[in-house]
């Protein structure tokens, strides 16, 4: 009797944690989500038939995302990456490449960041943040 | 008792508890949000940090206050905050609505990014030659928007 409670506990510990870490790895995601839209709408109107997600992927990465309709409305798609180390800061586009940013360019992405920062900050976490 | 009053129940908690670590672990949502805020944070840190910032901030303002982030600017023949500024790209001529609907595909993303090379660090040639001018701005953050905004521009 014991025993078959023991396993029992078991199995809901194991059944609970998997939904509980899904729920969890989903809230991140709808998070990124949410942010990516936030981080879209920093840099004004699109432009019809566009897109763009500007969001934090991780301590040292920035990813800017944008889709538009070229002249013969077939969609674009562009995604650009910022690595941001000590030494510098270095960009990708769709996987290509490194070159290193521009200092202006760079000026930019700090600003843009910190408009993020700020704008999620209120229209997220503010209720986690002290 | 009431819990708050209680001294000797806040002198069980421990200094993590106390300044509310307990908290975000009790409660998986709050820890989750807890982590991106931090992440955002240490982002924007590890950018502040970076020497090729550093170099292009010495003797610049560094982040423009409300404000000026407010403020109407002219731009590529139209009016906007400086806050949209940095990346302001003139309307193409195509008149499809914006396809919002669809959620933004993270898995595609970072499919895209991972296939991304091991940086060099140096800088390559053309890479991004081939796209139309206003995307190239964008994806520059645009250095056409705010180049008469002294504000906002580095060197000038």
């Amino acid at each position: 009797m014991k025993g078959s409670r023991l396993v029992l506990s078991k199995i809901l510990k194991l059944a609970g944690a998997k939904p509980s870490v899904s729920r969890e790895a989903k809230l991140y995601r709808d998070l990124l989500r949410h942010e990516a839209k936030i981080g879209g709408e920093l840099f004004g109107p699109l432009p019809p038939g566009g897109r763009r997600e500007f969001f934090c992927l991780d301590e040292h990465t920035w990813i800017w995302h944008e889709e538009w309709k070229d002249d013969k409305k077939n969609t674009q798609v562009r995604t650009t990456r910022y690595d941001v180390r000590p030494s510098g800061i270095v960009k990708s586009q769709d996987g290509k490449h490194y070159q290193k940013v521009s200092r202006q360019e760079a000026v930019r992405l700090y600003n843009a960041a910190k408009l993020y920062q700020k704008r999620t900050e209120s229209e997220l976490y503010q209720s986690v943040a002290r | 008792m009431y819990p708050f009053t209680d001294s000797s129940a806040l002198q069980k908690k421990s200094p993590e508890q106390l300044r509310g670590g307990s908290f975000y672990e009790a409660d998986p949502g709050r820890r989750t949000m807890r982590q991106r805020f931090e992440t955002i944070f240490k982002a924007v840190w590890q950018l502040e940090m970076s020497s090729d910032l550093q170099a292009a901030m010495s003797g610049s303002a560094a982040t423009p206050s409300e404000a000026e982030a407010g403020k109407k600017i002219e731009t590529n023949g139209r009016t906007v905050t400086a806050a949209q500024a940095p990346v302001a790209k003139p309307a193409p001529s195509s008149t499809q609505p914006a396809g919002e609907s669809r959620p933004l595909d993270l898995d595609e993303i970072r499919r895209t990014i991972d296939r991304t090379a091991e940086p060099t660090g140096s800088r390559a040639s053309g890479a991004a030659s081939h796209l139309p001018p206003e995307v190239v701005d964008s994806i520059n953050l645009n250095p056409h928007a705010v180049e008469n905004d002294e504000r906002l521009s580095l060197g000038a």
